[in-house]
């Protein structure tokens, strides 16, 4: 299967009517940043039956701010209905679910800011690490939140009336 | 010109600033159960992260020198973020902390993990002591997931496989660990000398070593 890209008028493109990715006014105005700063670079992928879009929504909506004429997309013929809606999910889900590498992020943004990249173009913030990690403030605590490990609390069992060390947390010493 | 490390700052730290540090930036992603003393560790007034010590899930541990349960604990939990200081710092500061907090605990024991890539170098850089050779145990892998069998125990009060795999995960099975390496800091002169004793007997492969390790009740 050979997969050739073309140049469609936006007025061509039907978006999918079912897609259940939303895309905020920041989130397209970044995509279209990065279309403006990089290039549209990643066609998008529509049914050659009818050029219903399957993935690149948020692309399309991108588009549409920076008023292009023409978008690359890739026409897919291969797929099932029932294979494009599974696709349509998919292609957002994946994404969802891989991780950074936060050392090597950090490095990387780092290389850029001494190259005096714009970082809000990578789609980070510069203060990432502080802000966008989600990281509660946590304060000092103090002695009466810790367990004194070296002095033991012998129970005695209610039921055999043996004796035991305990371990726990929760029991006063 | 090199930069200046940020300012590190470690103090108590509370459940919550520990539990969080354990569940993103531990491997275990699991709070130990029992009695705890928890250290928070700040870079530049940043939290970043915990360095926990507890009992330890075996209280045989402190037999292995040959003292009581309330004068050996365990290091459980080192769980930091991205940080600039060294570990060995960081958790040199806490043992002092420690020492002072709890001064009945004459040595303490921790693990380094070989299944998570640790050979136990932070160990050996702050002058800790290897005992014994690789200490194994057996595992369960539970939905995909490494959880020792005593977890599983305290978890659904019972380790039985056949029962597991009827009443909760039936593609549960028993895992052969890679083993971990045991490590000793001792704090007091008694402790020193025991665990002196200890690496001597290994440098001379004794098998009276052996028998300490597999029979913690015996005598050293």
């Amino acid at each position: 299967m050979t997969i050739t890209i073309e140049h469609l008028p936006l007025g061509d493109l039907i978006p999918y009517i079912g897609n259940a990715r939303k895309h905020n006014d920041q989130n397209v105005s970044a995509i279209a940043s990065s279309i403006a700063e990089y290039g549209f670079n990643d066609p998008i992928a529509i049914n050659e039956r009818d050029n219903v879009v399957i993935e690149g929504h948020g692309r399309l909506l991108a588009a549409k701010k920076l008023r292009l004429e023409t978008v690359p997309v890739i026409k897919l013929g291969h797929l099932s209905e029932a294979q494009i809606k599974g696709y349509t999910l998919i292609h957002n889900r994946l994404a969802e679910k891989s991780e950074w590498d936060n050392d090597i992020l950090a490095n990387e943004l780092e290389k850029l800011n001494e190259m005096d990249f714009n970082i809000d173009l990578t789609g980070f913030d510069s203060d990432y690490f502080e802000k966008d990690l989600d990281q509660p403030s946590f304060g000092a605590g103090n002695e009466n939140d810790q367990g004194k490990l070296d002095s033991i609390k012998i129970l005695e069992c209610p039921k055999c009336g043996g004796h035991f060390e305990s371990k726990q947390a929760k029991i006063v010493d | 010109m090199k930069a200046s490390k940020p300012k590190l700052w470690i103090d108590w730290a509370t459940h919550e600033a520990a539990k969080y540090a354990v569940m993103n930036w531990h491997y275990s992603k699991t709070m130990p159960k029992s009695k705890l003393v928890k250290f928070g560790v700040w870079e530049n007034d940043i939290f970043i992260g915990a360095v926990i010590y507890g009992l330890g899930a075996n209280c045989n541990l402190s037999k292995i020198i040959g003292m009581e349960s309330n004068q050996v604990c365990e290091l459980v939990r080192v769980a930091l973020n991205k940080h600039e200081h060294a570990v060995t710092k960081i958790i040199a500061i806490t043992i002092n902390k420690l020492k002072i907090f709890c001064p009945g605990i004459e040595a303490i024991i921790s693990y380094a993990d070989r299944d998570q890539g640790h050979e136990g170098v932070i160990y050996q850089a702050g002058n800790w002591q290897k005992i014994g050779g690789l200490v194994t145990d057996e595992h369960y892998l539970l939905f995909g997931k490494k959880i020792h069998p005593k977890t599983v125990g305290d978890r659904y009060g019972t380790r039985s496989i056949p029962w597991i795999k009827k009443n909760v995960d039936p593609n549960i099975k028993k895992i052969k660990t890679k083993g971990k390496y045991r490590y000793i800091y001792p704090i007091s002169k008694r402790a020193k000398h025991r665990v002196d004793v200890l690496c001597d007997q290994q440098r001379k492969g004794s098998s009276s070593l052996t028998r300490t390790l597999q029979n913690p009740k015996t005598k050293t």
